[in-house]
């Protein structure tokens, strides 16, 4: 049993960015939910640094690819390249093919290149020209977008953002916290200080203890109402697919191995549901419109506490 | 002094009538709750004092949400031993353990608590 995980990645990853402690348990929720994440937030607030050092803590390799309009699917994949000396292709792999995958403003490349990802993190391996390499077991992609930009974009289609397990919304931080992010950039954030949390073999021992915790059927039930809940709320033009509700088991299940539990609570899906489900939601325009709804996730909100759960 | 014996007989009868109230009301203050209560009767017991204790929880709180209100109110409970029941009782309601045994004391000492707070005893 891999115990403290969640204090231990906290204390390391707090050492260069704070707080967003938060922030972090959703990576980590992610990572042993097996699911990719999309981060939302303003240039400036800490995304990189913040995958930088998750993935350090763990012990994962990393890699940053800064997406562009004029990106091509192999930049992303990798592809045959011609050896002179074997005189034969040799596939050669792209950034995908790393434990860590920072993808940076995904909304920046065309959507050949973005299938080309969401591909990859859907299926876990990448075929090219018929060859087939599967992709280390704990790929994980956290792609960034930043909200403000509508200009030379191209948003990701709700086919697509139903692919990531999350959308962790990263806010400007409070006057408090800002005042410790100053204070603690006035020396050099050095990501090399922050040491590895986990021995070898035991990121494999947690994933697998995730898979152990309990979902009662009172549980399903209740997620199954939450469900229904939505796609029958007026406000909503799309309620939450039966994939969305799969990824919020998981992530429950990982929330409640985190906190050392063998069995997912209620307090797990209302914790979780606006991180996994908010993003897989589409306002009705009409509502829109009339001004009386601006917010996918307050709606959410309203519809986790009307739907009654077990207790 | 013979003629005063009535008198202070009754002052001695009054101190022990007075002395016996006001111990049976400190006594039914520190143990308000009855001894033997299974789990699951302990919570519906602290169900129904959140709902009343707090109106705007609403019907759909679960329990971490309905006891950190109450936790707020700073009452004289022990809620190492709340927290130790809840545990116990959400592992047999959520994960599948068996049901505990008798016990609940100090989830039903707290429901007995809210519930004397909004009538203001």
């Amino acid at each position: 049993m891999v115990s403290r995980l969640k204090q231990k990645v906290q204390a390391e990853v707090g050492k260069v960015v704070v707080g967003r402690e938060a922030e972090v348990d959703l990576l980590l929720v992610s990572l042993l939910a097996k699911g990719h994440v999309l981060l939302e937030g303003v240039p400036g607030v800490s995304k990189t640094l913040l995958a930088k050092a998750f993935a350090r803590c763990l012990g994962l390799d990393f890699r940053r690819v800064q997406f562009t309009p004029d990106m091509l699917p192999l930049d992303i994949v990798g592809g045959f390249v011609f050896n002179m000396q074997s005189r034969e292709f040799q596939f050669r792999k792209g950034p995908v093919f790393t434990d860590i995958l920072l993808a940076d403003e995904v909304n920046r490349a065309p959507p050949k290149v973005q299938s080309a990802l969401l591909e990859a993190m859907q299926e876990r391996q990448v075929t090219v020209e018929g060859q087939t390499e599967m992709l280390p077991s704990h790929f994980m992609v956290i792609a960034t977008q930043n909200p403000l930009e509508f200009q030379g974009v191209y948003p990701l289609p709700e086919g697509q953002l139903d692919r990531f397990l999350m959308k962790v919304v990263f806010a400007y931080p409070t006057k408090e916290v800002e005042a410790r992010v100053l204070k603690r950039n006035l020396t050099e954030l050095d990501v090399s200080d922050v040491g590895e949390v986990l021995g070898s073999g035991e990121l494999d021992l947690a994933v697998k203890e995730v898979d152990k915790v309990v979902v009662s059927d009172e549980m399903l039930e209740y997620l199954s109402r939450l469900a229904e809940a939505t796609r029958e709320d007026n406000r909503l033009d799309l309620g939450v697919s039966p994939r969305g509700m799969v990824h919020l088991i998981q992530c429950a299940r990982a929330r409640a191995f985190l906190d050392e539990r063998g069995y997912v609570t209620p307090d797990d899906i209302k914790a979780l549901a606006p991180g996994v489900l908010a993003h897989r939601l589409r306002l009705d325009q009409k509502v829109v419109l009339q001004g009386t709804v601006s917010n996918v996730t307050a709606v959410l909100q309203e519809i986790v506490h009307r739907v009654k759960p077990p207790r | 002094m013979p003629d005063l014996l009535p008198l202070w007989s009754l002052v001695v009868v009054n101190v022990v009538v007075y002395a016996a109230l006001v111990g049976g009301i400190m006594v039914a203050r520190k143990a308000p709750a009855a001894k033997a209560f299974t789990m699951r009767a302990a919570f519906g017991f602290l169900e129904g004092s959140l709902v009343q204790a707090f109106p705007d929880l609403g019907s759909t709180f679960t329990w971490n949400e309905g006891l950190s209100k109450a936790r707020k109110l700073r009452l004289d409970v022990n809620w190492g031993r709340v927290d130790d029941e809840l545990h116990k009782y959400e592992a047999f309601r959520y994960g599948g353990s068996e049901e505990p045994g008798p016990g609940g004391y100090e989830v039903t000492r707290l429901a007995a608590l809210l519930r004397r707070g909004r009538l203001g005893i």
